[in-house]
């Protein structure tokens, strides 16, 4: 039984006396072969905050982030961690849920703080304002290269990289 | 980096309106060439950055303190263009000394179409030439 205990590792340990009675065969079929919780994200735990780099937009957003990361990204391994937890106390496996929960609402409120943040960012991009006394006709051929309306619009907030107007040599 | 264009077409008085919706829509610079442009930016204005282009002489004109330091929130160059009138006369007085009378072409509603009517008036009596305005709106 010591062996097996060993074998366990830390999951036996948590059991009570009347469970380490119990033989391999009549222990719950969950606990037969304890697996490492899945990695359902393909990060492993520690790649967080390297991944996400040490300043960004939000600092709750890296820091969520990076707690969660660094658990394994076991957020979908939830309810199986649940089973194979089920000979502890309710309370602990509560309590390890709500951590769960904690880091995932953690993170999704951090998103939607950095969101307003990231759109501020993209609102910072700068305006030239030319105003010219004659005709636009020696100005058409550049200004034409700006799309009226709607469109102009969107690119003058430059919602993607690919909305801002391409600046060559010699296309003034 | 984006940039709205707003063209007054000649008529000037709408210059102020069209300064005016810069400064509304707070952008970054404003950027203008002619003394008239120029003059309507600098009155809606005294933060935004000006930069302008073709002032005739903007220390003369009371538009900078002078070329090195312009101070303010204006800056940019000159072609000396208007101060430059009475020198293209001459050049073309000298081309065609036949000449008597020269059309020059002006905008009456150009606040430096008087010194330009001047300088060439000036420069065309001195090859013998008389000036012939012909006005353009």
């Amino acid at each position: 039984m010591a062996a097996r205990r060993r074998s366990m590792g830390c999951f036996m340990a948590s059991l009570s006396d009347a469970d380490h009675s119990r033989t391999a065969a009549q222990a719950p079929r969950n606990e037969r072969s304890p697996r490492p919780a899945p990695v359902i994200c393909g990060h492993r735990p520690g790649l967080g905050p390297e991944w996400l780099g040490n300043s960004g937009p939000s600092a709750m957003l890296c820091a969520g982030a990076a707690r969660y990361f660094e658990r394994g990204c076991t957020l979908g391994s939830v309810g199986e961690a649940t089973n194979r937890d089920s000979a502890t106390s309710s309370g602990r496996r509560r309590g390890h849920r709500m951590i769960k929960r904690r880091e995932l609402l953690l993170l999704l409120g951090s998103a939607m703080t950095a969101a307003p943040g990231l759109r501020a960012q993209q609102k910072a991009m700068p305006v030239i304002g030319y105003l010219a006394s004659g005709s636009p006709g020696p100005f058409a051929p550049f200004a034409a290269r700006v799309p009226p309306g709607s469109e102009r619009n969107r690119l003058r907030r430059g919602t993607k990289r690919g909305d801002r107007i391409p600046l060559r040599r010699g296309s003034v | 980096m984006a940039i709205e264009f707003r063209c007054a077409e000649g008529q000037y008085d709408r210059l102020p309106a069209l300064v005016a919706d810069f400064v509304g829509r707070k952008v970054d610079v404003i950027a203008t060439n002619g003394m008239a442009g120029i003059q309507a930016a600098k009155s809606a204005t005294s933060t935004i950055p000006i930069v302008f282009t073709g002032a005739g002489d903007p220390v003369a004109d009371g538009l900078v303190a002078s070329f090195a330091r312009p101070d303010g929130n204006l800056t940019g160059f000159s072609f000396m263009s208007t101060e430059l009138a009475l020198k293209r006369f001459e050049l073309l007085s000298e081309l065609v000394p036949q000449a008597r009378v020269i059309a020059l072409l002006v905008n009456r509603s150009y606040p430096y179409e008087e010194r330009i009517m001047r300088d060439a008036g000036s420069g065309a009596g001195e090859g013998g030439a008389a000036p012939y305005p012909e006005e353009h709106r």
